[in-house]
């Protein structure tokens, strides 16, 4: 689309997570044992709550025998609403949580089997790198960047986001294979450990910006 | 015959239901269950009871149609208006009042009930008129040697289906249902609904709650060519908590390779069914184009023009745009959400579908696309089903009738005691 300047590497514009900071909001059983599933609830211009929410209705059977609990957060009022008739119809467990602060939410991610985001445009999607620290098994739709940090099948499954049937696939994979989700969680520390540490981050970004101030500046206009 | 009706002023349910009956002679009265000030400009021959209401200037044609307004008048102030025009200094009283005393409309109608001692009370739709109409019946009743008239409740779209399933309306809806004496529908799902959350009181016939259409005048807007060569297809673009247009969306993706020579005409389109219709058009070079607000004589031009309707909904009642479309001619693809049971056949007049599985609506719309014969033949079935269930000479004098009936049974009741 046009960019003639220097592309900075690529870089969690978060800032990173202090991943010592996060710990005491891991819960100690692996990952495989915990019991929420976790569901970003944004539906507007491109969150997609109402798709996933599909979705584990057409999980229902796995959700029910294996004692799952659904917990949305940050849902807008039509995902309150869908969320109670999607627990009428298919008689599985789903808690809406107020507004909450952030520690709240971390919590939630530590306690969490699998963290479902589902849109149709975002960047890095924050709450998967939080999934990632703090080992929840992110289903993630493929219109994040998400490729860049998880790999398919491994550490994350990737979904179309307007194809309740893609994510119920993932999620029900995500519900059943133990394995699975307690390996990713141990490669997605590791990368996080890797990636993400603010301490690592902050070096690299203030060698960028020294970097950046002494290049030469272009001049605004050709010289005569 | 004097009857109240609590109601939405300014819906176009509540003027086609109201005018069935304006000619008969009746004293009608209507309190504004939304208490906005605003008139449907059909209404006839009625008093109309606001809290604060500002007069317009076209104020004599009201009274040339029979529609008096009551409630306290805002004054026309020159010096004032030129800062806070009346409406708004009308909508600043409605505030003050409700911040006052809470539950001050609820007052009114109690007031009205005593003074106007009306035959029978009908609350159009639950969730507003029926909630208010249920808190002045147990104001009322609480009064020693209390009276409150047979009450009719009429169910719209999602009252009881969506509503009835939250924790939060399911028992004032129970309340209801146990307390009228007469319920209305437009589709026998809701009846059953009704009976089940119970419904004590008779159920009226099973009609149109709008008042039903002029299907003469509404083939006007008709193409006259048939629906297989027709290249238009219709979407509601609601996308709210009832609607999901975007499912809906996603299915039309889904059926690109049959959308060529197509042109997608999105009504009522949300904000985020704008987005995605505009980056699906970039995306995949679909003809998707946002209707914006427009008179309802466009829009049935438009569904003269379809060869198909979608209308996709997690709940609806009848769904009027699909009636619209079936008096029209575009082949309705529509929701299961939408209580269509009663008006279509699944598979010969139009197609039902999962709301929230675009799978199952891209099957449908794929068998709309390619089957001529289908929609040119549930074309005709649909025209003749409406002409025989949906014209208002055909609803007005069921509707009178049971007014009619309604009022007898309850001065048999009265002679009775």
């Amino acid at each position: 689309m046009g960019l003639q300047g220097q592309a900075w590497p690529v870089l969690p514009n978060v800032g990173g997570f202090d991943l010592a900071q996060l710990a005491p909001f891991r819960a100690a059983q692996p990952t495989s044992q915990r019991k929420i599933i976790l569901l970003k609830g944004y539906q507007h211009l491109y969150g997609r709550a109402l798709f996933a929410l599909r979705a584990l209705v057409l999980c229902q059977q796995i959700i029910r025998e294996r004692g799952y609990e659904v917990v949305i957060y940050s849902a807008n009022p039509e995902v309150t609403i869908a969320a109670q008739l999607a627990a009428h119809e298919a008689n599985i467990p789903i808690r809406v949580i107020p507004h909450s602060p952030l520690e709240e939410i971390l919590r939630l991610h530590g306690q969490a089997r699998v963290y479902i985001g589902n849109s149709i445009s975002d960047a890095i999607s924050i709450s998967s790198l939080e999934a990632m620290c703090l080992g929840a098994f992110p289903v993630q739709s493929n219109t994040a960047c998400c490729d860049e940090w998880f790999e398919d099948g491994r550490t994350a499954l990737f979904t179309e986001p307007e194809d309740p049937h893609s994510i119920a696939a993932a999620l029900q994979r995500a519900l059943t294979d133990d394995a699975l989700v307690d390996q990713a969680a141990q490669l997605n520390l590791e990368v996080a450990r890797q990636r993400l540490d603010p301490q690592r981050l902050q070096a690299q970004v203030i060698d960028l910006y020294q970097q950046s101030a002494a290049r030469p500046r272009r001049p605004n206009h050709p010289g005569p | 015959m004097r009857i109240l009706f609590v109601a939405m002023g300014r819906s176009p349910h509540t003027a086609g239901w109201l005018n069935l009956i304006a000619d008969q002679g009746w004293d009608l009265h209507l309190f504004s269950s939304m208490d906005n000030g605003v008139l449907h400009p059909t209404l006839r021959n009625l008093t109309f009871h606001h809290s604060f209401y500002v007069s317009p200037p076209d104020d004599p044609p009201w009274l040339a149609r029979g529609v008096v307004q009551r409630g306290v008048r805002v004054p026309v102030l020159p010096l004032i208006n030129r800062w806070l025009p009346p409406r708004r200094q009308a909508a600043a009283w409605r505030k003050t009042a409700q911040v006052l005393r809470k539950g001050y409309r609820i007052n009114q109608l109690t007031r009205l009930i005593q003074r106007l001692q009306p035959d029978l009370i009908h609350a159009l739709e639950f969730q507003h008129a029926g909630y208010m109409t249920l808190a002045a019946r147990e104001r009322l009743l609480q009064q020693p040697g209390g009276h409150f008239p047979p009450w009719i409740i009429t169910n719209w779209g999602h009252d009881i289906y969506l509503y009835g399933r939250l924790a939060e309306h399911r028992p004032r809806i129970q309340q209801i249902l146990a307390a009228c004496a007469y319920y209305d529908v437009e589709c026998t799902r809701d009846l059953d609904l009704g009976r089940e959350l119970g419904l004590r009181g008779q159920s009226w016939a099973v009609t149109l709650n709008n008042g039903g259409y002029d299907v003469q005048a509404l083939q006007g807007f008709r193409s006259p060519a048939p629906p297989s060569q027709r290249r238009l297809i219709v979407l509601k673009g609601v996308q709210n908590v009832y609607g999901r247009a975007l499912f809906a969306l996603r299915a039309l993706v889904m059926c690109r390779d049959l959308l060529q020579g197509y042109r997608v005409a999105i009504l009522s389109a949300d904000e985020p069914v704008a987005t995605a219709a505009e980056v699906l058009a970039s995306t995949h070079g679909l003809a998707l184009e946002v209707i914006p607000p427009s008179p309802q004589e466009d829009i049935w031009r438009l569904l003269g023009q379809a060869r198909v309707y979608i209308g996709n909904n997690l709940t609806d009642g009848a769904s009027l745009s699909s009636l619209e479309a079936m008096l029209l001619g575009a082949f309705p693809v529509q929701s299961r959400g939408a209580c269509t049971e009663d008006w279509l056949t699944d598979g010969q007049t139009g197609l039902r579908t999962e709301p929230e599985d675009p799978h199952s609506i891209a099957a449908a719309l794929r068998r709309a696309l390619t089957d001529d014969a289908l929609v040119d033949q549930a074309a005709a079935l649909n025209l003749a089903h409406g002409q025989a269930h949906f014209d208002r000479a055909h609803l007005r004098p069921i509707v009178v009738a049971q007014y009619q009936q309604a009022l007898e049974n309850s001065q048999q009741a009265t002679r009775t005691v």
